[in-house]
């Protein structure tokens, strides 16, 4: 005899296309991964820069016009933040991984993101020097 | 027992990329996006850049800066985007995507180097 | 203080029902009563209808994690007084399928555990102590966090990976399968290796970082899951170089 008890059905809950609108954590990581976009942008930069340069002291003229004007000095703002956001938060959660322990004992974020800032501090002072023409 | 995955190979093009864009990237744009147009500091002179640029070890250090900063946004865009838009099923397209335009990159700033 | 409280239920009935519908409940309030308080209360006094899973009561069998207010909680731990005025919003953990009310099915979850194989695994042949396996304090404290883990299934519900991916060995399997490679007296480091390395194992993840920041227990399964990348990608690497290496 057939069974009079039908099989239950049980709810699936779909993700929604904005799920990474409905808690701030998501929205911040979203916007962090996006860092990435201005970080390809800025090897554009990079990759345009290098052929002025080679093109000659007019077309480096050109480039060096181009990126002051306030947009170009606007939008490289709002790169230079969002690479920010990609470093701090990088030293926050990439160092910790690398080092998760030192004999048994749990290392601290503090701990080992703390070398990494000074090798950033460093580094950004080398090429800085380099840039600028003082080495 | 389904064989072990290679996604640690761009993985770790992604962390060394990562490492790369955190500790060069700031002073880059600050320098080079900000400060000097704004005309904060003198601009380096076109023959001094020029001089740089000539030196070999600037060429591979640029080189660095570039690939492995593409590399690291392809990666971290392909997973982006397959998050964002519920796009996991087309994870092989959107890696063929980020990772081809990332070569593509690539081989532009191999180019430019080599002809500077 | 006010002397009551509205709490919002999430009701399914699977003979009635197509998708969630909340009813509302108006509890008393008491200063040191928890959210599982007040859904005993609404069972014993207001509707005996309604369905969730609880235990222990004091944050140890993992059985009543819900999502209060869109957020993860353990209800045992989680004061009413901290959501005055309310209403309190009581949910099922997202992304398992809702069996009624504020039940999940946890077979899933249950699968995967088994599959990282969460227990000591020794080589055949390897040489047995005499007595018990010695463990110094150091060692010990290697993985000792990641054993913490009370499968409460917090972590998958706050996971968005797990939820567009049901494939995705999730947090809690993945922090109790390195607990076992970290636990010195372990040496199935390999075949979980061939477990976890895969696509929809560690590499799904994408550093969200929620099931860090919802676990009870402070396990850290995002940690977890990024050192467990490392260890898989050094042992590629070695792999790739180095075949000739005994597995």
């Amino acid at each position: 005899m057939p069974s009079a008890i039908p099989h239950p059905k049980q709810y699936h809950r779909r993700m929604p296309l904005t799920w990474w609108l409905e808690r701030w954590n998501y929205s911040w990581f979203i916007l962090r991964e996006f860092s990435s976009a201005f970080v390809a942008y800025w090897v554009v930069i990079t990759l345009i820069e290098i052929a002025a340069i080679s093109n000659g002291p007019q077309s480096y003229a050109s480039f060096q016009a181009w990126m002051a004007t306030p947009v170009m000095v606007v939008v490289n703002i709002i790169t230079l933040i969002f690479v920010l956001f990609h470093t701090l938060s990088w030293f926050r959660l990439v160092p910790q991984a690398m080092v998760p322990r030192i004999g048994g004992k749990r290392t601290s974020v503090v701990a080992t993101s703390a070398p990494a800032y000074v090798i950033w501090a460093i580094a950004s002072a080398v090429i800085a020097c380099f840039i600028l023409g003082v080495f | 027992m389904a064989k072990r995955s290679s996604e640690s190979l761009p993985w770790s093009l992604f962390g060394a990329g990562g490492f790369v864009v955190a500790f060069l990237f700031p002073v880059h744009i600050l320098l080079l996006g900000i400060i000097i147009p704004l005309g904060w500091v003198a601009a380096p002179s076109h023959a001094a850049l020029l001089g740089l640029l000539h030196n070999p070890l600037t060429r591979i250090y640029l080189f660095g800066f570039c690939a492995l900063g593409l590399l690291h946004a392809g990666h971290r865009l392909r997973f982006t985007v397959s998050d964002m838009f519920r796009l996991k099923h087309l994870d092989t397209l959107l890696g063929v995507l980020a990772y081809g335009a990332a070569l593509a990159g690539i081989v532009v700033t191999i180019v430019l180097l080599i002809s500077v | 203080m006010a002397d009551k409280i509205t709490l919002e239920v999430a009701r399914f009935s699977p003979e009635r029902d197509d998708a969630l519908r909340f009813d509302s409940y108006e509890v008393p309030l008491h200063e040191n009563w928890m959210v599982l308080d007040a859904l005993n209360y609404i069972k014993d006094q207001l509707d005996g209808s309604v369905t969730f899973r609880w235990s222990c009561r004091m944050g140890i069998c993992g059985s009543c994690g819900m999502v209060v207010n869109g957020h993860e909680r353990l209800t045992c731990e989680t004061l009413l007084a901290d959501y005055l005025p309310g209403p309190i919003r009581v949910e099922p953990l997202r992304n398992f399928p809702v069996v009624r009310d504020l039940v999940v099915d946890l077979s899933d979850f249950m699968e995967k555990l088994e599959r990282v194989k969460p227990w000591i695994i020794r080589q055949p042949g390897a040489p047995e102590p005499e007595r018990e396996f010695l463990q110094t304090p150091e060692q010990l404290d290697t993985f000792k966090q990641y054993s913490l883990c009370i499968n409460c299934m917090l972590c998958y519900s706050a996971c968005p990976v797990y939820g567009l991916d049901p494939h995705f060995i999730g947090p809690a399997a993945s922090a109790l399968s390195l607990r076992y490679n970290l636990d010195s007296r372990d040496q199935g480091s390999e075949q979980r290796l061939d477990v976890m390395a895969q696509h929809d194992g560690l590499w799904d993840c994408t550093v969200i970082g929620e099931c860090s920041v919802v676990c009870p227990k402070h396990v850290d399964p995002s940690l977890a899951i990024q050192e467990y990348k490392i260890s898989a990608t050094k042992a590629w690497f070695k792999n790739l170089l180095m075949p000739w290496g005994a597995k």
